[in-house]
């Protein structure tokens, strides 16, 4: 044996090597010094049982594994950050905002200058104001058209369910 | 048991959440136990994983990691937990397994010394080097895996285990009549 495999290896080393974690040089090279070395055996075999003893350590206290599972459930459903709103909601909030869009164009036409002109056509109402704007209530098959000072009121027949619409627009 | 991070059936959902919890919860809780020595605030800590997973599952690059992520996870929730409380103590005898009802009194009498005793060995251990000793010779894994679980290279989780053997059998030795 050179002396090079005299040397005895640092406890570190042969704390790797118990667990298997050396890397294939340093092995080689601690089995060789084994053969020849009491002390660092008993070493090594110190570390083997060391890790048989931590084994002991994976017992743990008796714990309500399900209750533990269950609360984790509960408080991830509650801490779960929320998703869009699903499809079944989806046309409240399209009417919600369809009223929002409505509610502000009639603030939109309300504080507009004097001198807007409405009018009814078979293809709806429009308001045409003085700056150029046009805002227009499409609709189709006019029956009926009242217009007086400042506001019109239009009827509209649907020919294929028969659904009458009525439309009033004030202008102030 | 990975975790998807794709939107899913909510049902499916639910079910691939519960194979999650099931299949790690003992290791996650085994990890903050033996980091934390006590077995209410591990529990909680233990919930306090599992829920920043299943909420922050978008953060997970790697599906097939999912374990180690939530390992990660679980040892950062309880190097905070011991951080934010300044107390790095283990378990005392106080949250030493309870009593089974199957066991003779001389032999959870026997059990408990030899847990207490365990446990104040690990006191010795830093931090870092409990969590690699627990997940190399307690839970099996491999040291780069150790080395996700606890963020770092695996040289240094080697120098943990090794420093942590070390000190072990130092104190094994010093033990003995």
């Amino acid at each position: 044996m050179s002396i090079w495999f005299l040397r005895h290896p640092g406890e570190p080393d042969l704390a790797l090597f118990a667990g298997g974690e050396s890397g294939p040089i340093t092995r080689w090279r601690i089995e060789a010094h084994l053969d020849g070395c009491d002390r660092c055996r008993l070493a090594v075999g110190e570390f083997f049982e060391l890790r048989s003893q931590v084994m002991n350590l994976a017992e743990l206290p008796h714990v309500e594994w399900n209750t533990l599972a269950a609360g984790i459930h509960r408080r991830a459903q509650v801490e779960r950050p929320q998703p869009w709103p699903a499809w079944r909601w989806r046309p409240a909030y399209s009417a919600v905002m369809a009223v929002l869009l409505l509610a502000a164009a009639g603030l939109y036409v309300s504080t507009q200058p004097a001198g807007a002109v409405l009018d009814a056509s078979a293809g709806g109402v429009e308001l045409r104001l003085a700056s150029g704007q046009v805002l227009t209530f499409a609709n189709t098959a006019q029956q009926q058209t009242q217009v007086s000072a400042g506001a019109i009121s239009a009827r509209y027949l649907d020919g294929e369910t028969g659904n009458v619409t009525v439309n009033r627009v004030y202008a102030e | 048991m990975e975790l998807d991070k794709a939107p899913q059936p909510l049902e499916l959902a639910r079910d691939r959440e519960q194979e999650f919890v099931s299949a790690n919860l003992r290791r996650v809780f085994l990890l903050i136990y033996r980091v934390v020595g006590n077995q209410a605030d591990a529990q909680d800590l233990t919930q306090d994983a599992f829920v920043k997973a299943l909420t922050r599952r978008d953060q997970l690059k790697d599906p097939q990691k999912a374990a180690q992520w939530l390992g990660r996870i679980a040892w950062t929730t309880a190097i905070d937990f011991l951080r934010q409380r300044k107390k790095a103590a283990l378990t005392d005898l106080g949250s030493i397994p309870e009593p089974s009802h199957l066991e003779s009194p001389e032999r959870l009498a026997l059990r408990s010394e030899k847990q207490a005793y365990l446990a104040d060995g690990l006191r010795l251990l830093s931090e870092r080097e409990r969590a690699a000793l627990i997940l190399r010779d307690v839970e099996g894994l491999p040291a780069a895996e150790v080395a996700a679980h606890i963020g770092c290279s695996t040289a240094t989780v080697r120098s943990h285990i090794a420093n942590a053997r070390t000190k072990f059998r130092k104190y094994i030795k010093g033990r003995k009549p």
